[in-house]
């Protein structure tokens, strides 16, 4: 029951972008750059096109999603994390 | 100026980010704030609390006295003749927008132009578009030259008998690039000059005087003060004819069942109750600026962006706006190819270095230059060289 409520709430706190980007990577079966995801996102036109950007962070603050930068490719890949499991399926 | 002793100002600066000592290079969005800027809002919420204006009681008096003596503070800092001259708004957009809709609608009418530049914040490009739009005027926006300062030769050449508004930001936000507009008022004495000075008043000596501009804009946080406040000065015949922006409490001298007379400067302006304490804080900003001397505020940001310039530079590494620190604000935008902006940022955070990163509120500009974004680093009075050689320090290694 406490699990229940608890996810029910940190879903409603989700703007719509952080849940666009959240579906996003849901339905991507490797993990996606920042430019791509903010491309993305932006075409929803749900607000300022660095907005996707600030939520990738507030994303990961959240533990929701995940980091890594591929320094071979010069970029920062986003994936769920091992959390979002527990805090939102 | 004694950066060490400055720096014991700024609570925040002990602050770690990620476990890691914060280095604070976004002060171009906002500056943090010395603690006798927190002291002094402390100290009006716990000692002197009131509302102003037309209260019997001692804390309306103190109240009022203080909020009247932070215009005049304000005034003497831009070298106004007087707080009639100084109208606190909420910001730099909200002093446009007055300006927008208290002048340029009211007096501009279908064939007269306004005059702005490809560098201008959105703040002070949107507004203008609503008046083209509503009155049928023309927006032309003048260009910058290939190093990012104004294109002074096409500027002139734009300016014509049907120009009755110039626009234009003192500093470029995403440049750093500081327009000379002395030159510009030279080339057209009879059209309103409105001068964005969010980037340049915090930073360097700005005189309303001998700029002779008509309006001058800037915001409290950008230094030292805390945010909701911004200024707005305007001359006094102009602002005397002006209708007035919001209409309600306080903005009134005589209020009757249909039909109102209103305050005097600048109360006609400052509608209902205003950011009191706001205007207490930008008071003691000021204070604390006019103690260290804004000429060696410039001198200061010159030597670091100076010395940021030097070591930026790589074969890999776009610079945007002028490189001359003669000419350039405590601003710098860059990209490292083949890297996203935010990525970078990103990555610096990780390290607590704040800078920002993405289109700086001109999307217009960044499409001159060719991108969507940019990483930008700005500096104020407690930024160091130390810091700079930490932030290429991590910089170096992200870009290999």
């Amino acid at each position: 029951m406490f699990w229940k409520r608890k996810k029910k709430k940190e879903e409603d706190s989700l703007t719509l972008s952080e849940k666009a980007i959240i579906s996003l990577l849901q339905s991507s079966k490797k993990p996606l750059s920042t430019e791509f995801i903010c491309k993305k996102v932006d075409k929803l036109n749900l607000g300022c096109v660095d907005e996707p950007s600030h939520f990738l962070h507030r994303l990961e603050k959240k533990g929701i999603i995940k980091k890594e930068f591929s320094k071979k490719e010069k970029i920062i890949l986003w994936s769920l994390s091992e959390k979002y499991d527990r805090l939102l399926r | 100026m004694n950066i060490e002793e400055i720096r014991k100002d700024f609570p925040i600066l002990k602050r770690k980010i990620n476990g890691k000592q914060l280095i604070y290079f976004d002060n171009s969005a906002t500056t943090q704030k010395p603690v006798q800027v927190i002291n002094a809002i402390k100290n009006f919420y716990e000692t002197y609390n009131a509302n102003i204006h037309r209260g019997i009681h001692t804390l309306s008096q103190e109240a009022s006295e203080m909020y009247e003596d932070a215009h005049k503070k304000v005034a003497d800092f831009i070298g106004a003749n007087d707080m009639q001259e100084i109208i606190f708004v909420r910001n730099t957009t909200e002093a446009i927008n007055l300006v927008m809709y208290s002048y340029a609608m009211e007096n501009l009418e279908k064939g007269d132009e306004i005059l702005t530049t490809i560098m201008e914040h959105h703040s002070n490009l949107v507004p203008w578009q609503y008046v083209e739009q509503k009155k049928g005027i023309k927006l032309k926006i003048a260009d910058i030259k290939d190093d990012g300062t104004l294109d002074l030769d096409q500027f002139k050449q734009m300016i014509n008998e049907k120009t009755k508004i110039i626009a234009i930001t003192h500093i470029s936000n995403v440049l750093g690039t500081i327009n000379d507009i002395k030159k510009i008022r030279k080339m057209k004495k009879d059209a309103i000059l409105l001068v964005d000075g969010a980037q340049s008043v915090p930073h360097m000596l700005v005189n309303v005087k001998k700029m002779n501009c008509d309006f001058l804009i800037f915001s409290a946080h950008k230094m030292l003060g805390p945010t909701g406040i911004g200024v707005l000065y305007g001359k006094k015949e102009l602002l005397e004819k002006m209708k007035p922006f919001l209409y309600g409490g306080d903005m009134i001298s005589k209020v009757e069942q249909h039909k109102s007379t209103f305050a005097i400067l600048p109360w006609k302006f400052e509608a209902g109750t205003s950011n009191i304490v706001g205007g207490i804080g930008l008071a003691t900003a000021i204070d604390y600026l006019n103690k260290i001397g804004m000429q060696n505020v410039r001198d200061h940001e010159k030597e670091l962006v100076k010395y940021f310039l030097e070591k930026l530079e790589d074969r890999n590494t776009i610079i945007y706006g002028p490189k001359d620190p003669e000419i350039k604000g405590g601003c710098i935008s860059f990209n490292i190819k083949g890297f996203n902006y935010h990525d970078i940022a990103s990555l610096l955070d990780k390290s607590g270095i704040a800078i920002r990163s993405g289109h700086h509120c001109a999307q217009p500009l960044l499409k001159r230059l060719g991108t969507t974004g940019t990483c930008r680093a700005s500096f104020y009075i407690y930024n160091t060289k130390e810091e700079i050689d930490k932030f290429f320090d991590i910089l170096n290694k992200i870009r290999g």
